[in-house]
Parts: structure tokens; sequence; C-alpha cells
């Protein structure tokens, strides 16, 4: 399959994985396994001299696939930047996954703070991929400012509803076609990430539908399975839908047929 | 002096540098971000940045996310 490069680095895989709310590290590393994601997301805590995030990182770095660090729980443009230099001190990378809450209910990024972090990150020499809504303007604005990844939702963080608006996903596609497009957040079945896919997004970023799944490291490999199908789909040219039938087996020397029999 | 880390404030014996601080809560060799007073201080300035009584640290670790 052909393989994404983001920020000249060559990712194995169309899918981002999350590492958050597994029953348990041996299930963490078992759905990794399952998966091989091109992507791992990972984030910040207060440590103690427990080393609790140490312990978690022994996992993570054994697996060697480049880590995504968020600013989850972020609330302001201010403090997703400070913990931004602080992810780029701990994990030694500039990306970052720039996450500002709007609204506690649904979680939704506010679009001001998050352009206004973004801003500053870049300046700073951050690689940002803002999670964001689907919005076009927003999405304009972020580019402008020097985004060349956006991670726009599928619906709320950890809802599994899927795409709810593939309109507006397929705008942002269609308008930005060589911006690196990413489905994050929302996404709850394998069959809502191949949707994601099929319409050109270049990978898909999940957490929960794999941690809370019956089986994680099945239903990680099940997802593996449908990124990789959705994209080959979007490669090999999905045919236009129509109102009416179309026979898919030629009627011509048909058994029985003779001229004028229709 | 008193220096609050991740919230909860601990009593020291001044004068301190960060890396001091650090190294008596066992935390030097760890894979961590510190921020003194909310402005990051990367390792590298551990030794040269003094601390002050009433002096705030964030020291933050690895941990799980989406």
């Amino acid at each position: 399959m052909d393989q994404l490069t983001l920020a000249g680095t060559q990712l194995s895989s169309r899918l981002f994985l999350g590492t958050a709310q597994y029953p348990s590290p041996d299930a963490l590393a078992k759905a990794i396994e399952a998966a091989q994601p091109g992507l791992l997301t990972v984030s910040l805590r207060r440590e103690s001299a427990a080393g609790k995030g140490q312990k978690f990182w022994e996992i993570i770095k054994g697996f060697n696939i480049p880590v995504l660090p968020n600013t989850a729980g972020c609330h302001s443009a201010q403090e997703a930047v400070t913990t931004a230099e602080m992810a780029r001190e701990v994990f030694g990378t500039n990306w970052i996954k720039l996450e500002v809450i709007g609204d506690d209910y649904t979680l939704q990024p506010d679009p001001f703070a998050l352009l206004d972090a973004a801003e500053t990150l870049i300046q700073k020499d951050f690689t940002v991929f803002p999670y964001m809504t689907d919005d076009l303007v927003l999405a304009e604005k972020l580019i402008a400012t020097g985004c060349h990844i956006l991670m726009p939702w599928g619906a709320p963080i950890g809802s599994g509803r899927g795409l709810n608006n593939p309109y507006a996903l397929k705008l942002l596609r269609e308008r930005f076609p060589e911006i690196t497009l990413v489905v994050d957040a929302g996404i709850g079945a394998p069959s809502h990430a191949a949707a994601a896919m099929e319409i050109g997004y270049d990978a898909v970023l999940l957490n929960t539908a794999v941690a809370k799944a019956g089986d994680p490291a099945a239903m990680a490999g099940a997802f593996s399975k449908a990124i990789e199908a959705g994209r080959a789909a979007y490669l090999s040219g999905i045919i236009a839908p129509q109102e009416s039938a179309t026979p898919s087996t030629p009627l011509i020397d048909k058994p029985l047929w003779h001229q004028g029999s229709f | 002096m008193k220096v609050v880390i991740n919230g909860t404030p601990k009593d020291f014996t001044a004068p301190l540098n960060l890396y001091d601080i650090l190294e008596q809560e066992d935390m030097i060799e760890m894979m961590i971000a510190v921020a003194r007073n909310n402005v990051v201080v990367p390792r590298d300035q551990w030794s040269d940045t003094p601390m002050e009584d009433g002096d705030s640290l964030e020291i933050l670790g690895p941990m799980q996310g989406g």
C-alpha cells in the first residue's frame, strides 16, 4: 500500500492509535502489536517519585513507532502552549496534537484558542496537528497559519458515532487536496474508519473504539484491515451511485435469448 | 524554603537549584519535563536555575493519551 509521509517521516500505517483506557498494560501492548499503527498518541501528566509514567513509557518505546504527544485537557491557548513545550522536553519530538477544549459536554475544540495556540507553536518550530471541528473557515485559517496537517473530528471524543457530517469532511478533502487530513475522534466501528478513508482522508486516529472493545487486540486488527481497505478503495476509483439498475451480467447470448424478446 | 511541587507545598533547606530539588525528589534520571512558575526549564538548565522561596514546580512525565 502507498505509504504516508508526515513532515519527512514515512509511517508504516495510516492507522494512528491512542494508548489510553486499555484494561491493562498487557492489553495495550497486544493491541499495538495487532494494529501495527503508524503513530501512537501519548500524553503528559504529573509525575512522582513512584515513576508511574516511566513504566508506561517502557512499553511504548519498545515498539519503535513514532509518538504524537497531545495537549489533552487544556482549556486555553497558554495552557496548551506550555504543555506542548513540556511534551517536547519529555518525548524529544516537535510533533504535537494540539487539543484545546472549548466545551466540556461535547469536548468540542475551541476554534479561537486553537488558532492562537497553533500560531504560537508554529513560531516555536512545532509541527502542529490541530484537533479541530470540521469547519471550513477554521481549516483555511489554520493552513494560513502554517499547519500542513489537519485533524477534524468525526464525532465527539469517545462517542463512537462515526462520521457525523460526511458532507463537511468531504468538502475539506475537496478544498484542500494538498493538506494531510486525518479524521480524529468519534470513530466507533471499523466501517466508520473505512468510510473516512474512502472519501480520501489520509489517516484515521482512534482510541476508545479499540481500548473499550470486548477484545481490544482483535478490534485493533479489524481497524487496521478496514483502513487499508478504505484506502485501496479510494485509490481504485469508487463508482458513482445512480438511481436506476444496470444489469451486471451481459444479456446477449443468454440461454433462450432470441431477437425481439425484449 | 517552601517549594510547591505539583500542587503540594514542601520544605527544603536553601540554597538550592532546580537540579538539587529533583535529585532530592529522586527524579533526576526520569524522563520528565519541568516548568518553574509556568516557564519550561530545559534539562540542560536545571543546574543553573536557582530556586526561591514560594516557587512552584510542575513536573510532568509520559502518560497514556488519545
